[in-house]
């Protein structure tokens, strides 16, 4: 099929396909521009225009393909078109793991601690009940295990407490975090 | 008169924004027809250089949708028309538009009174 048009409309056209490669646009979006440039061309020069006034009015292939890319670079943010059972579902998982994790902070701040305060009591009847001649330090109350085995689990549970406050502020530091970033978002 | 092409080029980039979004709220429009459309507003100088490459990024972040339809003219034209979304943001534009209007109002009848 032989090519019907205006060797100038043609001739602009290769250009701005050339121009177009040139910028980091996608070979869809380029297409789309040379197609629309083709109809503006054809619309302006069926309503009377000279296509020699058009071209000119077009600027030079070149510029306008920088104008496309320059447009294109300036894209903001992405309108999220979601359905809405899909953002009923993100709202549900989100909350779900919301509460999962603040779950895991109290239930993990509540063992930490009661670990650290089981392993300094322990460290103490184990340290410094043979220095002290009271009742309450008799031996007994080491549920009969030697003084450095109580020693030892006092220690122990010291570290457990410890590492499980430590995981807790982590954690605590974690779903604050994402909270404050989740209402940022929500109020843009 | 001082030159003030730089500013005024600057605010006319957001003004066309709102001016063909309002246009094509009217009802679905092709490019040409814009074009001709904004021409009939010297003041927004609004070109084809400018305008296409416009409508090409408000597509591209949702607020119009675009389709093909065939022309007895010539080639098939593509036609704009707003999206739910750009209903949305075009509401809200012009929200902000009067806003700046009657706070820039304001502020030069103050300044201009003292």
């Amino acid at each position: 099929m032989s090519d019907q048009r205006n060797p100038l409309t043609v001739r602009y056209l290769e250009q701005l396909a050339a121009a177009l490669e040139r910028t980091l646009m996608p070979q869809d979006e380029r297409d789309a521009i040379s197609r629309e440039m083709e109809s503006h061309l054809a619309e302006a020069v069926s309503s009377g225009a000279r296509l020699t006034d058009v071209l000119e009015r077009l600027g030079s292939a070149e510029d306008l393909a920088r104008a496309y890319a320059v447009e294109l670079a300036l894209n903001p943010r992405p309108v999220h078109q979601a359905s809405p059972w899909r953002q009923v579902l993100a709202v549900a998982t989100r909350t779900s793991a919301t509460l999962a994790a603040g779950l895991l902070v109290v239930v993990m701040g509540a063992v930490g601690v009661a670990f650290a305060v089981g392993g300094v009591a322990a460290l103490l009847v184990g340290l410094i009940a043979p220095f002290l001649p009271v009742d309450w330090m008799d031996p007994t109350l080491r549920a009969g295990l030697p003084q450095l085995v109580v020693v030892l689990a006092g220690l122990a549970l010291l570290a457990v407490g410890i590492l499980s406050i430590r995981i807790v502020r982590l954690n605590a530091r974690f779903l604050f975090g994402a909270l404050r970033r989740d209402s940022k978002e929500i109020s843009k | 008169m001082p030159e003030v092409g730089d500013w005024n080029s600057q605010m006319r980039r957001g003004l066309l924004e709102l001016c063909i979004l309002g246009l094509l709220e009217r009802q679905p429009s092709y490019g040409y027809e814009i074009v001709t459309n904004l021409a009939e507003a010297p003041q927004l100088a609004a070109g084809e250089g400018t305008v296409y490459p416009l409508l090409r990024r408000l597509r591209r972040v949702g607020w119009l949708e675009t389709s093909w339809v065939e022309s007895d003219a010539g080639p098939p034209r593509q036609y704009y028309q707003l999206s739910p979304a750009g209903r949305e943001y075009l509401e809200a534009l012009r929200h902000e538009w009067k806003g700046l209007v009657e706070s820039v109002s304001d502020y030069i009848e103050r300044e201009n009174t003292q």
